[in-house]
Parts: structure tokens; C-alpha cells; sequence
């Protein structure tokens, strides 16, 4: 009998390569400008920050006879942020972690983490998305409301946040005698989908980080570029409404903060955390199955409303 | 026993309100979805002839949902009305497509086909918008409309529906009761149901906002603000009152009706320009939303006389930025109001959710 390659049983076919293939993860953008805040044990699960409005000013001088001046209100408003607890878990029997080619707790111990960043990037998302306030771009020429975005709405929001004495998050980058790089302004942040990358590549002026003067020194991963007074960072996991635009089309929601505009609220207790628990927990007599979980607590809010715009696009 | 194993149960009884918009039940730790899940009347309280087997009576008596079948769907056994004695009345096994039994959570809610519109009834300020098909759209549901012809002033909105006529209309009443009337009806259009997340409080927008000593805020929905919390504006320049825009006020009290949304402010209105809905030129020529954003907390008002502070002095926590998603077991209006088999306003009902250990699809 002449021995071919059809001949090969199927386990002499294969080679079991224990080199693990990547596993997507997303781009963690949303916590990326949070303020964080360590909300101590013990001490409730609302954490409440507060702040003291600004006193009116007061140009009128004393008068000759050096009357005293009407006293001022000083106004205080509170901030409360609920903390929540999160966790998830997977079961895996003995019988797999013994007879299984690779090691699989570890692996399932790196998709829990990274399952857990995700969330919490999620989480900061969502915040954002429900209670920021919202501006319609209104710059670009693709006749939906909002249309895509373009140079003039990038402006305007910054011209906003300005008005509204928000703070820039990032300083400015020097232009430098590399070819092909350009200065750029100090910066708010902008948090939005990869979806967006072709608008904003097509926006006039728009600075990919690699023509920072800088080059992409001191850049992350996430971040795609900038124009003028902001700089992108994009993510897969990016805020989208579907159909939410005047014609139907899916709207970006792009969000654009100012330093302190949001933040995220941690338990000091309750920080991340792998749980691992051998065979013989939960109720397992036999000894038949492990358990691995994560756990962490968080909530997130808007702490100056005015700072944290919604710049809301379509041309994805 | 492990949480996948866990079987959930209860009752639950019916309201006018409920019949109409169908039953939500937190379920949270039976994993993704449970295997199946039952419902079956119970009747009236107290009344243990009533429900399954009543006497001269059609109704739904039972309904299921198993694993594989499609989300919204059921199956169930109608019972017919009969009043003889003995009394054998008629049962005939049912299956529903839409607004059945569905289980999600919040955060990753299912997602709904768009159906078209024929007319919005905008320039009658009563907002009924004709539709051949309602689809799975109960009282309570959110919709956005969008791609209409007119009315574009509203395309993009999103709205609460206050009442439904099955396959004729649906009125979106929060927008009407604002006063808001626009110049022109919409023609045609689309309206997409969703389930929006439950992050607590919800940036809202307006539908109207009055001029008064104290001002009024309408909402297009349902709101989420309380006495004592501090709300931002957005008002731009196209939506007349400027003088709002980017200012905050403390609410006094919150209207959340079957038809008002709506809140009451700390803040004099009356020397301010008037609230105006864009037109639906103006609409087209782009412009953002006049929108109330969550801001902050400040003292509660005492409930009997707004203008006092309530005694001793209260701080607002009922405010605090919440993510309030759950998991939900959802049965649906379809469910007690099929094929002419109504339920009434008190029946109960058992449901039961099981989660096998072993699912075994062979």
C-alpha cells in the first residue's frame, strides 16, 4: 500500500501551535481625560463633590461717606456620583484545564481584564452619551442635520468651551524643522468612533500625529490627530446613535471636554479584581469545576456641565 | 446550585396602565437569557374562579417562550368565552410574532425595524402620527422619527409614545401637551422604536418652555429631574429664548404624567424672550437642539410651598449620576390584549423563568 498524504491519520495531519492568535481589543478612550476619585470604604456608595459659584463682581466704588457695600450670596452646588459594583465570571471544568493544549486559565484571565477595561470605558461612554450637552454640526455639506464634521463646527466648539472657561487639556506642540510637521493650539480632547476617521481626515487643516511638530512623541495609541484647538482619539467602541439624524443616518456623538469637565469614581475597596477559585468552591462536592471572575466598582458623571460638549456628526 | 441553574418566579398584577404598555421584571443574575420562561393567569385576587377557567370570559390564559424562538414571539392557549355548566369553554393554542415575551438588558437592548408614516399632525399641535403598521409600539415606548417630509423641525427627536391605535397611529402626547404647534404637517416619514439605556439623569429635550414667574420646561418625554436638582440649558439662537441659554436653575417640582412632562423652575421667565420652534426651513439650514441637561444638586423645596425651603433643610441624592441598567424580562402588551382575549386591571398573573443546567438541543 503506498503511503500518501491520504493515507495520514489526522492527528499526524496537525501540529497543535501553541502560540495564541491576537484577540481585538479596543481602544480605552472614554476614561482617558476623567478626573479620578477615590470614593473611601465605609463611607457610603454616593460620592459628593461640591462647588462654590463664582461671586458677581463689583465695579460700583464706595461712595464719600464710605458706606458699606450689599453683601454677596456665596452659592454652593453638590455633585453626587453613585458607585456600582460590576462582575462576571466563567466556568471552566477540570476536564478542560487538564487536558487542554494551552494554558487556558491564563488566557481567560487576560480576556476577563481586558473584558473589565472595556466595560469600563463603556461605562464612561454611555455616561456621556446621556447627560452631555449637545451641538449639531452644522459646518459640512452633506445636507443632514447634523451634517458631517467640518473645520467651522470644530471651531465653534472651542469658541464655546472658551466662552464657557473651560480649560485645555494639553499644551501647545511646537511647530519644529522636521518636514511635513506643523504646530498645534493648547487642546481640548475629543473622544469619538474610528468611524469618523475619514471626515476627519477630510477636514481642511486637520494634523495627523505623525506632522505634530513633536512627531508622535508623547501621543497614545488612540489618538488620531488634531486640528486647532483639539486633538482626536478614536476608538471602535466610539459613541453611535443609529438613525439618529435628520435623514436617518447614524450619528457620531463626539465628545469634546475641557480639563476637570467629568469624572470617574472608584471604591478603594473595590478596585479590579481577578477571582480565581479552584475546584470544590460553589457548591462542587466532586471537585468538577473552576471558577474565574473580575469584579470592580465605578461610577462616572459630568462635573461641570458646561465643560463637556456633544458634537454630534453624521458621514460615518 | 451554580447561577445558571437559577429558576426565578413570581407574580405580578395587571393595571389599565400595564395592559397597555406591557410588564417589565428585573431578572439580573439568570445569565444572557433564561431557557424559558412562562406566564399564566391567576385571575383576580382572591377571585380563584377567575383566570383560567373563568366563566364567560375570553382571554390569554397561558403563554411560553423557549430557548431558539425568536425575541417578542410567544405561544399560548386562548380561552374562549363559554358560561354553560359544566362549563367547557373552547381553548385554542396561539402564537404571536411581536409583542410576546422578550428578555434583554438595557445596556444592549434589542433593536427594532423602522416603519413608515403617512402624517404627523404637527400644525393641530396634537402629534398623531398615521401609520399602517404600528408594529411591536406600546404606550410608554420611545420612537425616533426621522426622514420626514416637513415637519424637520422634529426629524432626528426622539419622543414618547402616549397612546397607540394599532396599525392607524400612535400620538406622541408629551409633545403635544407642551402647546408647541408647528406650521405645517409632515407627509411621510419614518419611526424607529428603541429602548433607551437607563444612565440616570438624561440630558432632555424641549419641547417648550413658558414665560412665567416660574418658569415651565416641556419635555418630548418622560423626565428624569427632581425637586431640589439644578438643570442646565442649551437654547440656542434659533429657539427665541436666549436669555436661558447656558443658564441653570433648581427645579421646584416635576410633572411626569400619562401626558405632561414637564418642570417647574426656580427662575423668572417672564421678561424673556419667547420660546420658539424652529421652523422647519430653519431646521433645514441647521441648528442644534434646545436641550436640559443634569447639573447639579441644590436644596429641596418644601412639597407644599415651593417658594420655602423644606424643613429641616434637605439635600437632593435622588439626583445622583446613576447607571441604572438592569436586566429585563419583558412581557409585552401583546400578551393580554390578542385577537379580541383581553385581560382586565387586576388580574394577576405567575411567571416562572428557568435557566437549565444542561440544555440539550439534539
Amino acid at each position: 500500500m503506498t503511503v500518501s498524504l491520504n493515507t495520514m491519520p489526522s492527528q499526524i495531519q496537525q501540529r497543535y501551535n501553541s502560540k495564541l492568535l491576537s484577540t481585538p481589543e479596543r481602544n480605552n478612550i472614554h476614561n482617558l481625560f476623567a478626573v479620578p476619585v477615590e470614593l473611601p470604604d465605609n463611607e457610603g456608595f454616593i460620592d459628593r463633590q461640591s462647588r462654590y459659584d463664582a461671586l458677581s463682581l463689583f465695579p460700583v466704588p464706595m461712595d464719600d461717606v464710605q458706606s458699606n457695600p450689599p453683601a454677596q450670596d456665596l452659592h454652593r452646588v453638590d455633585v453626587d456620583c453613585r458607585v456600582r459594583v460590576f462582575a462576571t465570571y466563567i466556568v471552566l471544568t477540570r476536564q478542560v484545564t487538564i487536558t487542554n493544549q494551552d494554558p487556558i486559565l491564563n488566557s481567560a484571565a487576560a480576556r476577563l481584564g481586558q473584558a473589565l477595561r472595556e466595560t469600563q470605558d463603556v461605562l464612561q461612554r454611555d455616561n456621556l452619551e446621556s447627560t452631555a450637552s449637545i451641538v449639531n454640526c452644522v459646518g459640512g455639506g452633506n445636507g443632514d442635520l447634523p451634517t458631517e464634521m467640518a473645520v467651522s463646527d470644530t471651531d465653534d466648539i472651542v469658541a464655546l468651551l472658551q466662552t464657557n472657561d473651560g480649560e485645555y487639556i494639553t499644551n501647545m506642540i511646537n511647530a519644529t524643522r522636521n518636514i511635513g510637521t506643523s504646530p498645534l493650539g493648547d487642546a481640548y480632547g475629543c473622544m469619538l468612533t474610528s468611524r469618523m476617521i475619514p471626515v476627519l481626515n477630510n477636514m481642511t487643516g486637520f494634523l495627523r500625529k505623525f506632522q505634530y511638530g513633536t512627531g508622535a512623541i508623547d501621543t497614545l495609541a488612540s489618538e488620531w490627530g488634531g486640528i486647532n484647538n483639539i486633538r482626536f482619539f478614536v476608538s471602535s467602541q466610539g459613541s453611535v446613535s443609529p438613525n439618529a439624524s435628520l435623514m436617518g443616518n447614524d450619528v457620531a456623538n463626539c465628545f469634546v471636554t475641557a480639563k476637570e469637565g467629568y469624572k470617574v469614581v472608584w471604591q478603594a475597596g473595590g478596585k479590579a479584581r481577578f477571582i480565581y477559585l479552584p475546584p470544590g468552591y460553589n457548591n462542587d462536592p466532586c471537585m468538577l469545576r473552576h471558577t474565574a471572575g473580575c469584579s470592580f466598582y465605578q461610577g462616572q458623571c459630568i462635573t461641570q456641565d458646561l465643560w463637556v460638549q456633544n458634537l454630534r456628526s453624521t458621514g460615518i | 446550585m451554580y447561577p445558571q441553574q437559577m429558576i426565578a418566579g413570581g407574580t405580578f398584577a395587571l393595571t389599565t396602565a400595564l395592559i397597555a404598555s406591557g410588564v417589565e421584571i428585573e431578572l439580573q443574575s439568570q445569565g444572557p437569557t433564561p431557557d424559558y420562561i412562562e406566564i399564566k393567569s391567576l385571575g383576580k385576587a382572591g377571585a380563584f374562579n377567575e383566570g383560567w377557567g373563568q366563566s364567560g370570559d375570553a382571554q390569554a390564559i397561558e403563554w411560553w417562550w423557549a430557548r431558539g424562538m425568536p425575541q417578542q414571539a410567544a405561544k399560548g392557549i386562548l380561552q374562549a368565552s363559554e358560561a354553560s355548566t359544566p362549563q367547557l369553554p373552547a381553548m385554542t393554542a396561539y402564537t404571536i410574532t411581536s409583542s410576546g415575551i422578550s428578555c434583554y438588558d438595557t445596556a444592549n437592548p434589542p433593536t427594532f425595524a423602522a416603519l413608515a408614516t403617512t402624517a404627523i399632525t404637527g400644525s393641530a399641535g396634537t402629534y398623531v402620527v398615521s401609520m399602517a403598521s404600528t408594529g411591536s409600539i406600546a404606550v410608554g415606548d420611545y420612537v425616533l422619527l426621522y426622514a420626514t417630509t416637513g415637519e424637520l423641525q422634529i426629524a432626528g427627536y426622539s419622543f414618547q409614545v402616549t397612546a397607540v391605535t394599532a396599525n392607524v397611529s400612535i400620538t406622541l402626547g408629551y409633545m403635544a401637551s407642551s402647546g408647541t404647534v408647528l406650521a405645517a404637517d409632515a407627509t411621510a416619514g419614518f419611526v424607529k422604536k428603541y429602548i433607551p439605556n437607563r444612565y440616570y439623569p438624561k440630558e432632555k429635550r424641549i419641547a417648550n418652555i413658558t414665560q412665567a414667574a416660574q418658569a415651565v420646561v416641556f419635555f418630548t418625554e418622560k423626565n428624569d429631574f427632581t425637586p431640589g436638582e439644578q438643570v442646565s440649558f442649551r437654547v440656542p439662537s434659533e429657539w427665541g429664548m436666549t436669555e436661558l441659554n447656558n443658564v441653570k436653575a433648581r427645579v421646584l417640582s416635576v410633572t411626569n404624567s400619562a401626558t405632561v412632562s414637564s418642570i417647574t423652575l426656580d427662575l423668572d421667565s417672564s421678561g424673556f424672550s419667547a420660546f420658539v420652534f424652529p421652523t422647519s426651513a430653519v431646521a433645514a439650514a441647521g441648528i442644534s437642539p434646545a436641550v436640559a441637561v443634569p447639573s447639579a444638586s441644590m436644596v429641596v423645596p418644601d412639597p407644599l410651598n415651593t417658594s420655602l425651603v423644606q424643613q429641616p433643610p434637605g439635600t437632593n441624592l435622588l439626583d445622583a449620576f446613576d447607571n441604572r441598567n438592569v436586566r429585563l424580562i419583558k412581557f409585552g402588551p401583546g400578551l393580554f390584549n390578542v385577537s379580541a382575549h383581553t385581560s382586565e386591571a387586576e388580574d394577576i398573573w405567575m411567571w416562572r423563568a428557568f435557566k437549565y443546567d444542561l440544555f440539550n438541543n439534539n
